[in-house]
């Protein structure tokens, strides 16, 4: 018969989900909370520092030749720009046959990008364009998930965001703020296999904020309804000792602790000087954008801030002038924020999208183009004003230094501080790891 | 493509339609000396005449065969052979029908009184309880007897007034009453589908704008109708033909253009073979190699299920439609989701093959997987596999409904276990390779037994567990790893799901008049159905052109949230704030991610069984600060309205004690809440106390 030890029992099951239930909205009840001493100046790092350091020990043993950039980021924002960024008119541009409609401008970082992104180009020093991505899969949702995950759809498991795989390794990277967050789009399980409270918090309207934090007014203080309830529940709880419930009291302390506390304040960007966010603009991507600082800078580890309306068939000049524009004033000013509050160094902003698109300009747009298309890094330990791999003239093929959406997530995972050689069981005992088994790219770490 | 036989698809009216005569397969190829099932008492015994009788359909088919059941729609007979057939009996023709009806009240049955099929239950629990010196808990009171019945069978709370029913009911026997008429309620189906819906992986987008409302409204009938499981499940795995017309093909097309995966979740749901790591590679430690995964999925090797790109495009060219009259794309994605068979089969070794058995792209061939070597002289294991290809479907749904199937019992029989009991008797659910894993491998053999008894009629297996002793028993808290096997002296507590969560505080809100309002969407996809494939070419570019040339109307037609509000029947539910009031099974299927439900842990349908009963700070802000405090307490409220009724604070304490908590006050909580009240708590506030209790959103 069959080997019964490597499935999880139903007991080990339990305690896995049990473990990871623990924790919600990066919400832990160990003890170690409450330990003032440990709280250090980064929320991030002194909400958990015993983890960082296990985990750059363990990777130290490994005998990792150089540990370049490991654990260089303690916060991670994915921008996504949903419907595949043309790399040619964006952070790859070409003067040949695959011209679009705007040419290129160089930068102080010494490479040139689209004009289409006139404030990316004041920043270009402080950004590293990798420009040799490749992949295969050239299908919208399918693409979306692999660069979200690392790992292409399957029907029967679902892979978790880098914020999970965080989560999972690192704990929870503040004790009452969320350590993931998803800001305009749903958060589409990206726990993956780890438990349901590992899913960003999603945010659909940056400019509302966390949703039903609100308190309900009734006639009675909140203080003395839930002071009732403890008195209704008392024989309940007295009854059944049980750990579902414990974990639902908790629940309760926390939401209370979070809507008394001043951090709710991070989800409120109203709070930020109107200089500031005017320079962000005033679309729902630059909103989302300024969350994001607001929100790393108060200790989320995670956000992913998405932009849509990048799938540009046709009208792609007037679609870069708006959806582009968007995105090149917001990036740029969300780079030059962290920079300047000196959140950047340990920082990094990765610019995501499903694939590129095709070099043939059709005179009014590009097709779908996954064999070679840009990604850009920005903080952390990453080099600044660095080009990382190169394109043909055309934009058509990768010509040095490929790279695959596996090697970028173990990138990322590796600037995050993350076992990337450590197996995490999904409960259905298969194994997997960030990145899926491939090998970060150190060279992109000064 | 093959011509579906027209007694194959399911008609408008919903009619339950299983194999028709002309198309009923036997349960084994080749006769032998064994028969297919269990020997049945025979017909032959109780009627005087010879219990050959000789069927026939509308269409003249023809079968000379043995009754063996009847189950409302379908009729089970054996052939002197030993072939074991499923009849529609609404294909039949009028005196077989009536035959079948008389004759079945003959049948002396394997019936066996539901207390007594529930008391073998309980002696085996109290037999492993005993070995270990433990007994089952007391019995669980009235009124938690109450909330928990209503909560697992309706998918609800009771309401004060069904509580106060029971409550004054002095037959002896209410209990069982309750059961049986709770079972055959609306909201048991609601709560059924609820269920299915997580473990099917029930989803109202296949992608590219094709619905599957025709499937969904396919399983809601079937579920009210009580169809037995394994004529459910055949149906599933054999149906062919469009989706806009034929409920059934959506198990397949749910997984269209990835026929693997749609396999291994088969095997996992259906039998708990957990085969999924076989697909990519040799399981690392179970027995299961990639060959094995592959010869199962051979079996659906001349099996066309989806559409592509391609098929629309080539569709528009070879019909040569008119440019300017195109249908939108979502329609043609919609008229060519199918599911075919094709002549020859098309599955071959993966390129990256690695095992020294076969080449990459060597033509599989199928073959079933069996757990031990007894199970290759199981009745279900003959000749599958042998024939031509266009069978093997149909071979392999025969092997995994065939009552002698090694798991397909057990699988099911633990699943619904775990629905009332909060734990399997086998877990993980999806892994049923070794059965003596089970934390009770006596009770889980019993239970996959007394399925087969049952002929997979799902709701008299679940009227015998409701039975149990161990059922009506006292609650247990979550088992601790280190107290070894948990053995059932009673249910586990639990939380509520999400559904029943949202249909619990709808029917504070609305009432049990909830049960009224059906969601319809199944006719917008009948609307624009064209059978493409059958009628002549130049009646279907017709069509299709005219669709094209009122393309704005027709968008709307297959997109119900684009244009208007989805229909329902029996009323239009009531709305709040942008909120529809309905059943959890009467919405987006799922509902959507912002919504309370998945909030509550409703699972995406996109991974099996993934329902959550996690708890996390964004349930608890909704629950103290969001939509549904406000119409709970908003005027309109039922429960509001109700309590402005009642006289008395005492009476009102009463009511909302009884309305959320399914109990009355203690004198000392009528003492407290009493006091509060004359210090300004109003029933709104009271209202929001009770449902922040934990008791509330637990069952215990």
């Amino acid at each position: 018969m069959k080997d019964p030890l490597h499935k999880l029992c139903p007991e080990s099951r339990r305690l896995f989900l049990e473990r990871c239930a623990r924790t919600a909205l990066g919400v832990s009840i160990l003890p170690w909370f409450q330990d003032t001493a440990l709280l250090g100046a980064n929320p991030v790092e002194r909400a958990n520092p015993g983890a960082r350091a296990s985990a750059k020990q363990a990777q130290a043993n490994a005998g990792a030749a150089t540990a370049a950039g490991f654990g260089s980021a303690n916060r991670i924002i994915i921008l996504r720009l949903d419907g595949g960024m043309s790399h040619i008119d964006t952070f790859d541009p070409k003067s040949g046959a695959s011209k679009g409609p705007k040419g290129a401008i160089s930068t102080k970082a010494g490479f040139q990008i689209s004009e289409f992104l006139p404030h990316t180009a004041l920043v270009a020093d402080k950004l590293c364009l990798i420009r040799s991505m490749s992949a295969k899969v050239g299908v919208h949702q399918s693409a979306r998930y692999l660069m979200r995950t690392g790992f292409e759809p399957r029907g029967t498991i679902k892979h978790p965001v880098i914020g999970a795989w965080a989560q999972h390794y690192l704990g929870p990277s503040h004790e009452t703020l969320p350590s993931s967050v998803s800001i305009n789009h749903n958060s589409d399980h990206g726990n993956g296999f780890f438990p349901a409270t590992y899913t960003p918090l999603p945010i659909i309207d940056p400019d509302a904020g966390l949703q039903h934090s609100v308190p309900y007014s009734g006639m009675k203080s909140i203080e003395e309804r839930l002071q009732l309830v403890r008195q209704v529940d008392a024989s309940f709880q007295s009854r059944f000792p049980d750990e579902n419930i414990a974990a639902y009291n908790d629940f309760y302390d926390t939401t209370v602790r979070l809507m008394k506390s001043k951090e709710l304040r991070s989800f409120d960007i109203k709070n930020e000087p109107e200089t500031l966010r005017a320079s962000y603009g005033e679309g729902k991507f630059g909103r989302g954008c300024l969350l994001a600082r607001r929100l790393v800078e108060n200790g989320v580890r995670f956000v992913e801030v998405s932009s849509g309306g990048w799938d540009m068939h046709n009208n792609l000049q007037e679609s870069m002038e708006n959806t582009g524009a968007e995105f090149d004033r917001a990036f740029a000013a969300l780079v030059g924020d962290l920079d300047s509050r000196g959140l950047l160094q340990s920082t990094v902003v990765a610019v995501t999208t499903e694939f590129g698109r095709k070099p043939d300009f059709t005179g009014s747009g590009r097709g779908h183009y996954p064999s070679v298309f840009s990604t850009v890094l920005a903080g952390a330990g990453v080099k600044r004003g660095f080009v990382y791999g190169k394109s043909d003239a055309l934009g058509a093929k990768v010509e040095e230094k490929p790279l695959s959406i596996g090697e970028l997530h173990a990138t990322l995972g590796w600037a995050a501080g993350l076992p990337l050689e450590k197996t995490a069981t999904a409960p259905n005992g298969r194994p997997f790891t960030v990145g899926n088994q491939s090998r970060p790219v150190q060279e992109i770490f000064a | 493509m093959r011509h579906l036989p027209p007694s194959l698809q399911i008609t408008l009216a919903g009619v339950l339609c299983s194999v028709s005569l002309a198309q009923a397969k036997p349960a084994r190829k080749e006769a032998d000396s064994q028969p297919a099932l269990e020997p049945k008492p025979a017909l032959h015994k109780t009627l005087p005449s010879s219990p050959w009788h000789v069927w026939s359909d509308s269409q003249k088919n023809t079968v000379k065969a043995e009754l063996l059941y009847l189950d409302g729609n379908y009729v089970g007979v054996q052939t002197e052979q030993g072939q074991f057939y499923r009849l529609n009996l609404t294909k039949l023709v009028p005196a077989d029908r009536e035959f079948a009806e008389k004759a079945s009240q003959l049948l002396p049955g394997p019936k066996v009184p539901t207390v007594e099929a529930a008391a073998k239950i309980d002696a085996i629990i109290d037999a492993a309880l005993q070995k270990k010196g433990l007994q089952k808990n007391p019995a669980l009171g009235e009124d938690q007897f109450v909330r928990r019945l209503y909560l697992d069978v309706t998918g609800r709370i009771p309401t004060a007034h069904e509580l106060g029913t029971f409550l004054a009911d002095n037959t002896p026997n209410k209990r069982s009453k309750l059961i049986d008429s709770l079972l055959a309620s609306e909201g048991c189906h609601s709560q059924h589908f609820n269920w299915l819906a997580d473990m099917l992986r029930v989803k109202d987008d296949f992608g590219k704008g094709v619905k599957s409302y025709v499937y969904e409204e396919w399983l809601k009938e079937q579920i009210a109708a009580n169809r037995h499981w394994d004529a459910l499940v055949y149906e599933m795995m054999t149906a062919e033909g469009r989706l806009t017309s034929t409920g059934p093909v959506g198990y397949l097309l749910r997984d269209r253009g990835m026929p693997l995966d749609n396999l291994s979740n088969t095997l996992t749901t259906f039998l708990g073979a957990n085969l999924s790591c076989a697909q990519c590679h040799d399981h690392p430690m179970a027995e299961w190699t990639q060959r094995n995964f592959y010869e199962m999925a051979a079996f659906f090797g001349a099996t066309e299920q989806g559409f592509s790109k391609q098929d629309v495009a080539t569709t528009i060219k070879s019909l040569g439609l008119d440019k300017n009259k195109i249908p939108p794309k979502n329609i043609l994605s919609s008229l060519l989701a199918r599911v075919d068979t094709l002549p020859e089969n098309k599955l071959t070794f993966p390129k990256d093959y690695k095992y020294p058995d076969a080449n990459p792209g060597d033509p599989v061939r199928p073959k079933l997987i069996s757990w031990s070597k007894a199970d290759e002289n199981n009745p279900s294991f003959t000749n599958l596999g042998k024939g031509n290809p266009t069978q093997w479907r149909d071979d392999f749904a025969v092997w995994l409904t065939h009552p002698d199937n090694p798991r397909f019992g057990a699988a099911i029989a633990n699943r619904v276990w775990k629905r009332f009991f909060g734990l399997a008797v086998q877990e993980p659910v999806s892994d049923l390779d070794n059965l003596d894993l089970a934390s009770n491998p006596e009770l889980l053999k019993h239970l996959a037994a007394e399925m087969k008894r049952l002929h997979f009629d799902l709701r008299e297996f679940q009227k015998v567990l409701l039975h149990t002793a161990a059922y009506q028993a006292q609650a247990n808290s979550t088992p601790k790893a280190e107290d070894g096997p948990y053995l059932f002296p009673g249910p586990l507590l639990r939380r509520m799901s999400a559904e029943q969560i949202w249909d619990s505080v709808l029917t504070l809100v609305v009432g049990p008049d909830l049960d009224r309002y059906k969601l319809k969407r199944g006719d917008e996809m009948r609307r624009i159905d064209i059978p493409l494939d059958e009628a002549p070419a130049s009646v279907v570019k017709s069509k299709l052109e005219a669709i094209g040339a009122k393309k704005g109307n027709a968008k709307k037609a297959v997109r119900p949230n684009a244009g208007k509000e989805p229909t329902f029947e029996g009323g239009t539910p009531p709305n709040f704030e942008g909120l529809t009031l309905a059943r959890a099974s009467e919405l987006p299927q799922p509902s959507r991610e912002s919504h309370f439900l998945r909030n509550f842990g409703q699972s995406d349908r996109d991974i099996a069984d993934t329902n959550s009963t996690e708890g996390g700070v964004p349930q608890i802000l909704m629950l103290m600060n969001g939509e549904i405090q406000k119409f709970i307490s908003s005027p309109n409220s039922l429960l509001m309205k109700q309590a402005s009724t009642r006289q008395t604070p005492s009476e009102q304490i009463q009511l909302l004690y009884q309305s959320f908590l399914g109990r009355s006050p203690s004198p000392d909580e009528q003492k407290v809440t009493a006091t509060m009240y004359q210090n300004g708590l109003t029933p709104k506030d009271l209202a929001w106390v009770l449902l922040n209790t934990r008791e509330f959103i637990f069952i215990q």
